[in-house]
């Protein structure tokens, strides 16, 4: 099951770096809930719109993974966001800078479909890059 | 390896964070630790870490640990953490506000020889700062 698991945990991952979204809601399963992202927890929709959001405001956006661990039906992703801040994001206006964002995500997978999951992503450093707080 | 893994990072939490006992960093660490989740401006490795758990402890002395999950595949052990504790120590500049806090991070370790050599850590620092008052909400 762990190699199954991690293929679609990478499924996810490729499908964001892809932009395709309807690809990565498509391995979401009814009921799955998103913590880390805001508001907490968001269902399947919400975390679609969020990234909807995401990457309109990076539309160069690029996930690229650097690390998988994964046990029983827990699959950890280390990745980084990488795009050029071009539309508004969270209430910050586009400022054209260029970021990368670190990111360690722990999906669980239920029945081949992410079930829930827990992001940490290094906003501070977001917020750095952007210039919105001092570095 | 796995399960040495997971007792090697309760023993971190629950000596080293929640009885404040700096032996249990030194034991987890390898002196030889390469650090990517160091802010700018201290000792690269082991030292830093240590000096950054030990700011921790001291800007929150009745700071509590809580480990939500632990996998472990190959070498790697993550764990995902909850922390909460009161601000009444400076905390890399910022004078005590008084108040209790609340957040959460994901660390990755690389093992080798029963101890860490490599980690990884995100943690809320915006959650953390914003609690404390230093960034709007």
């Amino acid at each position: 099951m762990t190699e199954i698991n991690k293929t679609i945990a990478l499924q996810t991952m490729e499908a964001l770096h892809e932009r395709d979204l309807e690809s990565a809601r498509a391995k979401v399963a009814p009921g799955a809930r998103f913590y880390g992202w805001a508001p907490e927890p968001l269902d399947a929709d919400g975390h679609k719109a969020f990234m909807f959001g995401l990457l309109t405001a990076f539309p160069d956006s690029n996930f690229i993974v650097d690390d998988v661990v994964a046990e029983g039906d827990k699959v950890a992703v280390r990745h980084r966001l990488q795009g050029t801040h071009q539309a508004e994001l969270q209430g910050i206006p586009a400022t054209g800078r260029q970021v990368e964002i670190g990111g360690i995500v722990i999906f669980r997978i239920e029945n081949g479909m992410v079930a829930e999951a827990w992001l940490n992503a290094d906003i501070m450093g977001m917020m750095q890059q952007l210039g919105v707080v001092p570095a | 390896m796995s399960e040495q893994y997971k007792m090697a990072a309760q023993n971190l939490i629950e000596k080293g964070f929640n009885q404040k006992e700096l032996s249990a960093f030194e034991s987890y660490f390898s002196t030889n630790l390469k650090d990517h989740a160091l802010p700018p401006g201290i000792p690269e490795g082991f030292e830093g870490r240590r000096m950054f758990y030990s700011a921790f402890l001291a800007a929150f002395p009745d700071l509590h640990v809580h480990i939500e999950d632990t996998l472990a595949e190959g070498d790697k052990l993550v764990m995902r953490w909850s922390a909460h504790g009161t601000h009444t120590g400076e905390l890399m500049g910022i004078p005590p506000t008084g108040k209790q806090v609340s957040v959460g991070g994901t660390a990755i370790d690389r093992f080798e020889n029963g101890q860490s050599v490599e980690h990884w850590e995100i943690f809320d620092q915006v959650g953390l700062m914003q609690q404390l008052g230093v960034i709007p909400s």
